[in-house]
């Protein structure tokens, strides 16, 4: 009865996201909505997660009701919206498609096994996460008392409010505090991410390498470890990751958007948690570098992001919260930072080898790492530069936290490793495609003036 | 000639072996051999979480977090029995051993404010948890 409660409600979130498609542009008719449809879930849960968390803010609870209230007026826009406009009409699915969806369903049944089980006994997981989505869904909102208590600094309360949210919704749909299918919601954000990405590039990639990477994606080990923690890392990497995808889309197709998704996934991120901050400016400046030409249209999407997490930032700097793991200012604290500067290199090779673990992501980096290389070669330049300048920097910027950070670095190093690389890994993941479609079609072009050369044209 | 320069579709008499075939077949067999790698791995971690998990009784669900941090359960239920949602507590406990950030004792804290809501912990009050290492 329970897990029938928590897939009504994700379905609830499928209708309210079907609104976000012809709102961001994505969907501007019948049949687009159908062929970009994969989108609506994970733009639902978005949707649901930054309604939901804001409202936490101002006293206002998110239950059946609202879901409800919102997919009725997310439908009904949609149906507005699209009133009119060109039906779909009925194509057989290609075959490997057909597949492909089958072996996703095999796997979040097969995935299914363990997460309706799993206990939550990982220390954030119950510490930060479900602590703050047990409090809003007992109180209703975010109330101070635990929220910006005394008492509760060590659940990182300047972390933002996305996922605990999400997972007071849930408890309210539920109607109990489940440790045990507060799991299948992080099945679910999988499950949700893939079809994201499947129906973001399914028209820019041969279906073989989209469907080989998804998988690829979908059963490395971390991805599936990590995700059975309930930690908010995976949660994290998904969004962004399905974020990036869609500003590599725009990079090359300069469509409108496909930034606008990018925009909207990055204020999730941004929301989710506060490492998301270093990710989604990672990618801001890669943007520019890699289509500098466009810059009001991403100055655009920054201001957007900017006032969507501008409420949070409000409630933090009210209550007076701050990280108690690092702090960006020290930085800035010389002595602090030149006692800690060897502490640079370690952890950036030691996460160079989290990401490259085969036993943890497979060969994803590494075969993000050749594509790159080969995209550079040639002569592809807007995409791989801007994959290039967001991974370097965040590699770097990751690295440098446990720089300035006042935690004894082997042990913070030790503990955290494996995951906070999970947004790099699966944003470079995204883009794997990407690249491989566009060097394959650079290829061919080379191909047809070779051949066209080796036939004895000569100019 | 002019029909090849306009695109004529003949393939021409000795077909080179094509730069697009090699990279995507190296592209495919890189991604093929990602999934059975990952595959192969996730396939262990999957059978042994349901192997351990799910057999879990209610008891155990509900304390997991204490059992991995070993803690003993009987006060926390003994203490929360009691408790109202939203009434204040304090936890009276001595500073414990340090470990890689935190004390032991500051571990007990948290527990306790996850375990004990939706009542309200804070520095003082009236009711009070106690909990002493053994």
């Amino acid at each position: 009865m329970r897990m029938a409660a928590l897939l009504g409600a994700n379905a609830l979130m499928l209708v309210a996201g079907l609104g976000m498609l012809p709102l961001l542009g994505i969907a501007r008719s019948w049949r687009l909505l159908l062929f970009r449809g994969g989108l609506a879930y994970l733009c639902g849960i978005l949707l649901v997660g930054i309604v939901s968390a804001h409202l936490a803010l101002v006293h206002v609870s998110f239950g059946w009701i609202g879901l409800g209230l919102l997919a009725a007026l997310s439908f009904g826009f949609c149906a507005w919206r699209l009133n009119g406009t060109e039906r779909p009409g009925w194509r057989r699915p290609a075959w490997l498609d057909a597949t492909g969806f089958a072996a996703l369903v095999a796997l979040t049944i097969d995935y299914g096994r363990a997460f309706r089980f799993a206990p939550l006994n990982r220390y954030d997981a119950w510490a930060i996460w479900a602590l703050k989505g047990h409090a809003l869904y007992a109180f209703g909102w975010a109330d101070p008392a635990v929220f910006a208590g005394a008492s509760y600094r060590f659940a990182n309360l300047d972390y933002p409010l996305l996922l605990p949210s999400l997972e007071a919704v849930d408890f309210r749909a539920l109607g109990a505090f489940d440790t045990r299918l507060l799991h299948v919601q992080f099945l679910l954000f999988l499950v949700a991410a893939l079809l994201a990405l499947f129906a973001l590039l399914r028209d820019r990639v041969p279906s073989l390498v989209l469907w080989l990477s998804l998988f690829a994606l979908s059963l490395a080990p971390a991805m599936f470890d990590q995700l059975l923690t309930a930690y908010a890392d995976i949660p994290l990497a998904l969004v962004f990751g399905v974020g990036v995808g869609a500003a590599g889309r725009w990079v090359i197709t300069n469509e409108r958007w496909a930034l606008a998704l990018a925009t909207f996934c990055f204020a999730g991120a941004l929301l989710t948690k506060n490492e998301g901050s270093l990710f989604v400016l990672a990618v801001f400046l890669g943007l520019l570098a890699a289509a500098r030409t466009r810059w009001r249209a991403l100055a655009l999407a920054a201001a957007v992001d900017v006032l969507l997490l501008l409420p949070w930032r409000i409630y933090v700097h009210s209550h007076g919260l701050r990280d108690i793991n690092y702090s960006l200012g020290d930085s800035f604290d010389f002595g602090h930072v030149h006692g800690r500067l060897g502490v640079g290199p370690i952890a950036f090779r030691t996460l160079a080898g989290q990401m490259f673990d085969p036993h943890q992501w497979g060969l994803l980096m590494a075969i993000f790492a050749a594509l790159l290389i080969a995209g550079l070669l040639v002569g592809l330049r807007a995409l791989p530069i801007f994959a290039l300048v967001w991974t370097v920097l965040a590699w770097v910027g990751l690295s440098w936290i446990y720089v300035i950070s006042h935690l004894e670095y082997s042990s913070y190093l030790d503990s955290t490793k494996d995951r906070v690389v999970a947004s790099l890994v699966v944003g470079s993941a995204a883009l794997v495609p990407l690249l491989a479609s566009e060097s394959w079609a650079r290829l061919s072009a080379g191909d047809r003036d070779r051949a066209r050369i080796g036939d004895g044209w000569t100019p | 000639m002019e029909g090849r320069f306009q695109g004529d579709p003949r393939p021409s008499e000795r077909p080179p072996v094509r730069l697009t075939v090699l990279a995507g077949a190296a592209l495919t067999a890189a991604l093929a051999a990602s999934v059975l790698l990952s595959g192969k791995d996730v396939r262990r971690h999957l059978a042994q979480s349901v192997a351990r998990d799910s057999t879990l009784t209610a008891f155990e669900r509900r304390h997991a977090a204490g059992d991995r941090l070993h803690l003993d359960p009987a006060p926390f239920d003994a203490f929360r029995a009691d408790l109202r949602p939203r009434e204040l507590y304090a936890v009276d406990v001595p500073p414990g051993a340090l470990g890689p950030f935190i004390t032991r004792g500051a571990v007990i804290r948290a527990y306790a404010a996850f375990y004990f809501l939706p009542a309200i912990q804070v520095e003082q009050a009236d009711r009070v948890f106690r909990y002493r290492f053994r």
